[in-house]
């Protein structure tokens, strides 16, 4: 499918266009909503596109080189996923600014940065090749070195500049993570790699080298999402960024480093004593979670508790990806679910807070939360939208919040990790403390001005689709649940991945993708053991779903149309609520199916046979 | 100042052009022999510089120079999505036979060429606005 190039290069051609007609500040506005909402509705389109193919991987190789040496592009369904959030909230997010950019900003070529920026994370989401991400990296933070600078006041100069050195140095420790792994294993590419270190023995030198370089990789992406105790440089510069585009950065930016750490630790590097670097990151986002709320909680500047926020949030994604270590694959499928659940939850939420952060201070006429006050009754639309986000970033059961934490602490709790869980559940309270505060202090109270400082009315209309969009997400879980279970089961079956990439004849020599069975094996078990009635029917639901979705993808063998019907007979009704609780009412029934399904291999692991 | 200076213009008289000269020797061989566009862009821009020091700066910021950049990128990715459509993969690349009439010379031009001007463009375009940039400071 060559049209994967066209997330990268359509920004890109929008950037130069942009460029060409600088000057002309409104058609400019203009042309990038409408680039960015068309790119927007080709990204939904691929998403689909994907989730309906039987791999559920779709690959480019870009030049005339074949699989592993070319340059991969590749779109599973995670991939997907992001690209879907990265170019809904830079729609979004472009129709906001065009209420707050200035004509100076436009002249030294805000919009033109904006879609570089947007092109580098698109192209770090679908990039299958590891150098190729860290190219990605560089045109992402070009663009964002460019927005954070733009107007050139002092303190942007100065903010920038430590943004800059803080970044200059993580990718000077990405090169040279990926030129170990790639002296050690021969490759850049993340599938080959992947092939490689499947096959790798326990006490190698290779491995040890594979996990040596695993580590600088750590250190990069853990400095990107700042995670602790690679933090500081993020509440230090992001209030410099320009108002509305800081949506992106705090929404965007960090999760591309998320995504890398799921995408390089969930899939590439599967070496003897990969887990230790999954064991650093569960110890790291118990502290990244705690002492990022503690940090908001001194904060009284609604862009700088926000920013705090940040941190706080990626800990609880990070302590997704280290509950990965787990030797318990239903725990595994759980924990990757939740994370990837929690990444769009959180970059939907998280963007809608600054905006109507943004919009807050606009009518407020400053930030300072001691300085605002009585913006409820200055602007009541506002007000409301700021309190479905926050609720639904503190956890609060309608919203989008409560279930991307419940599975994650589900799962956490499943691990036997009671510490970081209970980490987790005091973050949530601190949460929900802070957002408290800048409502008490932001939202009630007198106004201490007789109307609005600036107009703000056109803004509201981006941001109420973030909101309404976290409160569909809430209320209609399940669809999203099974998108997100269906792209964990590609990040945590390498095997189908590298067929897809290398093709069929790459898994000779593989070990069998035992995944399934040995989350079938345990699945009666988990079920048993939770003393949790309404928890084990969510979770066991989808852990059926997921099975009957895979069996089906794989059900080439007469001997499966008996569960084939089944999917059939459920997916016609379409993965709506309803169908889930038909589901859940005949647990009796669904074991021995699976079990069916069980006793014969599917396609994939034949080949090793 | 130095823009002021008799030897320099005289001497700049001179080098500029061939300066210039080099730089599109350096770009043509720069397929199989060490050179290309970066580097060569890089000469031009040596060129430039030269150029704004002898005769000094308010002439040259008459022009946009980043304009150059972005042709530049747009002329490198348009032949990588030509060649998209023309069936092979994206920033791949093929050559152009062609014997030219009448003087029977065989004309071998691979694609990389357009890319590698793409990129002679920016490296030119974008160190001459750092030049021309620095040169207004102050004043």
């Amino acid at each position: 499918m060559n049209a994967l190039v066209i997330p990268i290069l359509w920004p890109l051609f929008t950037a130069i266009l942009l460029a060409l007609v600088n000057g002309r500040y409104k058609l400019e506005k203009a042309l990038s909503v409408l680039s960015t909402c068309g790119l927007a509705g080709w990204v939904f389109w691929l998403l689909w596109y994907v989730d309906q193919t039987d791999a559920g991987v779709v690959t480019m190789i870009v030049g005339g080189w074949e699989a592993p040496f070319g340059i991969a592009m590749v779109a599973d369904r995670l991939a997907a996923i992001m690209l879907c959030l990265s170019m809904g909230v830079g729609a979004v997010v472009n129709a906001y600014t065009c209420w707050t950019v200035t004509d100076k900003q436009q002249k030294y070529f805000f919009y033109p940065l904006f879609q570089v920026m947007l092109c580098g994370v698109n192209w770090a989401f679908i990039s299958g090749d590891i150098f190729n991400l860290f190219v990605a990296y560089e045109v992402m933070l070009i663009g964002s070195y460019g927005m954070m600078i733009v107007g050139a006041s002092r303190s942007q100069i100065r903010q920038t500049l430590n943004y800059i050195a803080i970044n200059v140095v993580g990718s000077t420790f990405f090169v040279g993570g990926v030129a170990v792994v790639y002296a050690t294993t021969g490759h850049t590419n993340m599938a080959a790699i992947a092939q490689y270190t499947m096959t790798l023995a326990e006490g190698s030198p290779q491995a040890a080298m594979v996990t040596a370089g695993s580590m600088l990789l750590l250190t990069v992406f853990a400095m990107k999402t700042a995670a602790w105790p690679l933090f500081f440089w993020l509440p230090d510069s992001y209030p410099s960024v320009p108002a509305g585009v800081i949506g992106f950065f705090a929404g965007l930016l960090t999760k591309v480093g998320v995504y890398s750490l799921l995408r390089v630790f969930g899939m590439i590097f599967q070496q003897p004593g990969h887990e230790l670097a999954l064991d650093i990151l569960l110890v790291l986002s118990g502290f990244t979670m705690l002492l990022g709320v503690l940090g908001a909680m001194c904060q009284w500047e609604i862009r700088k508790i926000l920013s705090w926020h940040i941190i706080s949030q990626v800990g609880y994604m990070v302590m997704g990806i280290g509950l990965c270590g787990s030797a318990h694959p239903a725990i595994v499928t759980m924990a990757v679910v939740g994370t990837i659940f929690y990444i769009v939850h959180h970059i939907i939420v998280k963007s809608c807070l600054f905006l109507v952060g943004g919009i807050a201070g606009r009518v407020a006429g400053t930030q300072e939360l001691k300085k605002m006050g009585g913006v409820l009754d200055l602007a009541p639309g506002v007000a409301g939208l700021f309190l479905i986000a926050a609720l639904s970033l503190a956890g609060m059961p309608p919203f989008s919040g409560f279930w991307s934490k419940f599975v994650l602490i589900r799962a956490g709790l499943h691990g036997e990790h009671f510490i970081i869980v209970t980490v987790a559940i005091v973050t949530g309270f601190f949460t929900l403390y802070s957002m408290t505060k800048i409502w008490s202090y932001g939202f009630w109270g007198k106004p201490k001005r007789e109307r609005a400082a600036a107009s703000y009315r056109g803004m509201m209309i981006p941001t109420a689709v973030l909101v309404v969009f976290t409160v569909f997400m809430g209320v209609f879980a399940q669809p999203f649940y099974r998108l997100a279970t269906d792209a964990a089961t590609i990040v945590k079956h390498p095997q189908q991945y590298i067929a897809a990439v290398l093709g069929e004849e790459a898994l000779v020599g593989l070990p069998a993708d035992t995944f399934d069975e040995a989350l079938n094996e345990t699945l009666d078990e988990t079920a048993d053991a939770t003393a949790e009635p309404v928890a084990i029917t969510v979770a066991s639901t989808n852990q059926f779903d997921a099975f009957k979705s895979q069996s089906v993808r794989n059900a080439h063998d007469p001997r499966n149309v008996q569960v084939t019907d089944t999917k059939i007979a459920a997916s016609d009704s379409g993965h709506t609520p309803e169908t889930a609780t038909n589901a859940s009412a005949v647990p009796d029934a669904m074991p021995t199916q699976i079990t069916h399904v069980d006793a014969t291999p599917h396609a994939p692991a034949e080949v090793t046979h | 100042m130095i823009e002021h200076s008799p030897i320099l213009r005289t001497v700049a008289r001179f080098t500029v052009p061939l300066t210039v000269a080099m730089s599109v020797v350096v770009f043509m061989q720069g397929h199989n022999l060490p050179g290309g566009g970066f580097i060569a862009g890089v000469l031009a821009a040596a060129a430039g510089a030269t150029y704004l020091l002898a005769f000094g700066v308010v002439r040259a910021s008459k022009f946009s120079w980043w304009r150059l950049s972005v042709i530049g990128l747009l002329i490198a990715l348009v032949t990588g999505v030509v060649l998209g459509f023309v069936g092979v993969n994206f920033m791949d690349h093929t050559a152009i036979e062609w014997v030219v009439p009448g003087i029977h010379y065989h004309l071998h031009l691979p694609t990389a060429t357009f890319f590698d001007l793409g990129v002679y463009l920016i490296v030119f375009g974008t160190l001459m606005t750092v030049f021309v940039e620095l040169g207004l400071e102050g004043r």
